[in-house]
């Protein structure tokens, strides 16, 4: 802004007697309370026009009144020593986005694990492939057979037991109400199939031709025989599935129709023919 | 080395002071709103102290006057504040829990340095308890205070006036008492430089500017010369800042329209009118706003 004093001071103190008297704090304040009568507001007006200090006098005690301490040195001020909330806010938010996105891929991951597990489960069930079918030890010379199994294929028994892990992994993919104990038959074409109570059964030993006659169940323990003398063992509830080769008895394969076990190592095996073989070790050996 | 300086606190009013039967009946019914007899005050110092008041604000007052006067004080503060200043420690004990966080957190304000701003609340904390004279009677600042403005707001106002003049010392400047105090009021007034641009504008504007009301003075030398914000007037007036902004748009319209049609008086003719105005830079207009303003210091006292 351009002066046009000559002489500054001189023109302040000229103003300042031209102002007259400053108005008392009591009045100021009561201005800007708007605590005047109309006739002294008028002349505060007035004296305000005319009076660059006492306009800074009252801009300073109204910017003062309530507008922050501004300007204060950090260290002498109480400051809250935690953050106020607001500025926590965007924190909170990420990290919350970041459990979200870490809580969906942690299920996402457990929900596909399961999947796969179901899979694979039920990849060994249908059709038994060749790695999985392990070829027993080749049992001791066969012994006189001291029962005789009878033909009951398409049969139906039930397991004791089920293999919980498989079981919650099918019920967990196919929804809840899935019993967890699977069943087991023999269909009308002679295939071994196995079900997990939801009314759909899966069909076990797929590559096998031959037709299979009999199934028996002991807790986890899976026997299925059948034609051309086939024996075969699951100890998991028939996710995987071994060959047990019986011993040759009366020249000729005997048809495997019935399968009993008092105790999960101890059972007979018998043929249509008559033959019958036991084992008291699971299966290892047979006489 | 005050640039302001407190007027003498009132001597109380007599009682048989005549002030008319209205007035002294509208301070018999603010007795009993006002706390005094917490304090231990009298229906007679009561009305002394009111009648002080009115006698320094209003005695060429009309009766209604001063009977709104006397309606307007903030009665119970005024009591609190002259019963505090005689020493009442009732009064004490209202006050301090009142006032005296609110009076740092001023000082605070003020100073931006809360070594400084507890330095200057105490020093004025020490005044308002009051200070021995000569005769070893202690004057306390609060019987400075009047009750025309709330007791909070004067005690910031108080506290601003000490503050301005605590940095006017400190910054080396010379205080306007003192400079009356060394004889300079006896000093002639400094010659004025001629205005900026054609004198017919400077003269129209001038004359413009006398017709103006003190408010709209007032709203210009805050803008203009003090380049204060609307937010900042606002306050000062306790309006809206938009209320501000209107105001000052409508008085810059209001100025340009009469300067004009006082050059066309003045003989110039309507386009050059328009070219001169067109010259004028709002900087231009606010030089001599100024020069106009500080020529026209001519506020009665009161």
């Amino acid at each position: 802004m351009k002066q046009i004093e000559s002489n500054p001071l001189k023109m302040e103190l000229a103003r300042s007697q031209q102002a007259g008297p400053h108005p008392d704090s009591d009045l100021l304040t009561a201005f800007s309370e708007g605590g005047l009568l109309e006739r002294e507001r008028q002349e505060v007006f007035a004296h305000l026009a005319a009076c660059a200090d006492c306009r800074e006098l009252l801009s300073a005690a109204t910017g003062a009144a309530a507008g922050p301490v501004t300007g204060m040195k950090p260290f002498l001020l109480q400051r809250s020593t935690h953050p106020p909330l607001r500025a926590w806010l965007p924190w909170v938010s990420v990290a919350a986005g970041i459990l979200i996105v870490c809580s969906a891929g942690l299920v996402y991951r457990q929900k596909l694990e399961l999947k796969q597990r179901a899979t694979i489960a039920q990849e060994n069930a249908p059709g038994l492939p060749s790695s999985t079918i392990r070829q027993a030890s080749p049992p001791p010379a066969a012994g006189t057979p001291n029962s005789v199994a009878q033909p009951s294929a398409p049969s139906q028994t039930h397991s004791a037991f089920a293999n919980a892990e498989t079981a919650r992994a099918l019920s967990e993919i196919s929804g809840s109400g899935v019993s967890a104990r699977p069943h087991w038959r023999i269909d009308s074409s002679g295939h071994a199939e196995r079900s997990f109570g939801d009314g759909a059964w899966q069909p076990v030993l797929a590559n096998e031709s031959a037709r299979m006659r009999v199934v028996s169940v002991f807790d986890a323990e899976v026997w299925v025989g059948g034609e051309n003398a086939r024996l075969y063992h699951s100890s998991d509830n028939g996710n995987t599935w071994t060959v047990v080769p019986l011993p040759m008895k009366n020249g000729n394969e005997p048809i495997i129709v019935h399968i009993r076990f008092k105790t999960p190592r101890t059972g007979t095996v018998e043929a249509a023919d008559g033959a019958s073989w036991t084992t008291s070790d699971g299966g290892v050996n047979w006489n | 080395m005050q640039m302001f300086s407190e007027p003498e606190p009132p001597a109380e009013s007599h009682r048989d002071a005549f002030l008319g039967s209205g007035v002294d009946r509208a301070i018999s019914r603010r007795y009993g709103e006002s706390g005094a007899e917490l304090y231990g005050v009298t229906p007679e110092r009561f009305h002394r102290i009111v009648a002080g008041v009115v006698l320094r604000y209003a005695a060429d007052g009309s009766e209604s006057e001063r009977v709104e006067l006397v309606a307007s004080l903030r009665i119970e503060e005024l009591v609190l504040a002259r019963a505090c200043a005689g020493g009442n420690d009732a009064a004490w004990d209202a006050f301090i829990p009142r006032f005296r966080a609110a009076l740092h957190a001023t000082a605070c304000r003020l100073t931006r340095d809360e070594t400084a701003g507890r330095e200057l609340a105490d020093e004025l904390n020490a005044e308002l308890y009051g200070i021995p004279n000569s005769d070893s009677r202690r004057i306390s600042k609060l019987d400075y205070y009047m009750g025309r403005g709330s007791l909070e707001g004067w005690l910031r106002t108080v506290l601003t006036r000490r503050h301005i003049d605590r940095c006017r010392t400190h910054s080396g400047d010379v205080s306007l008492d003192e400079q009356i105090d060394h004889g300079a009021s006896f000093a002639q007034s400094p010659p004025m430089t001629a205005p900026v641009g054609d004198d017919r504008v400077a003269i129209a504007i001038a004359q413009t500017l006398a017709e103006l009301s003190h408010e709209e003075r007032f709203l210009l030398a805050s803008y203009y010369l003090d380049q204060r914000t609307l937010a900042d007037i606002g306050r000062q007036t306790g309006v809206h800042e938009s209320t501000v902004s209107r105001k000052l748009d409508r008085l810059a319209g209001t100025l340009r329209k009469r300067v004009r049609r006082r050059l066309q008086s003045a003989g110039v003719h309507p386009r050059r009118c328009d070219e001169l105005l067109r010259e004028i830079d709002v900087r231009d207009i606010d030089v001599d706003v100024a020069a106009n303003l500080k020529q026209e210091r001519s506020a009665g006292t009161f």
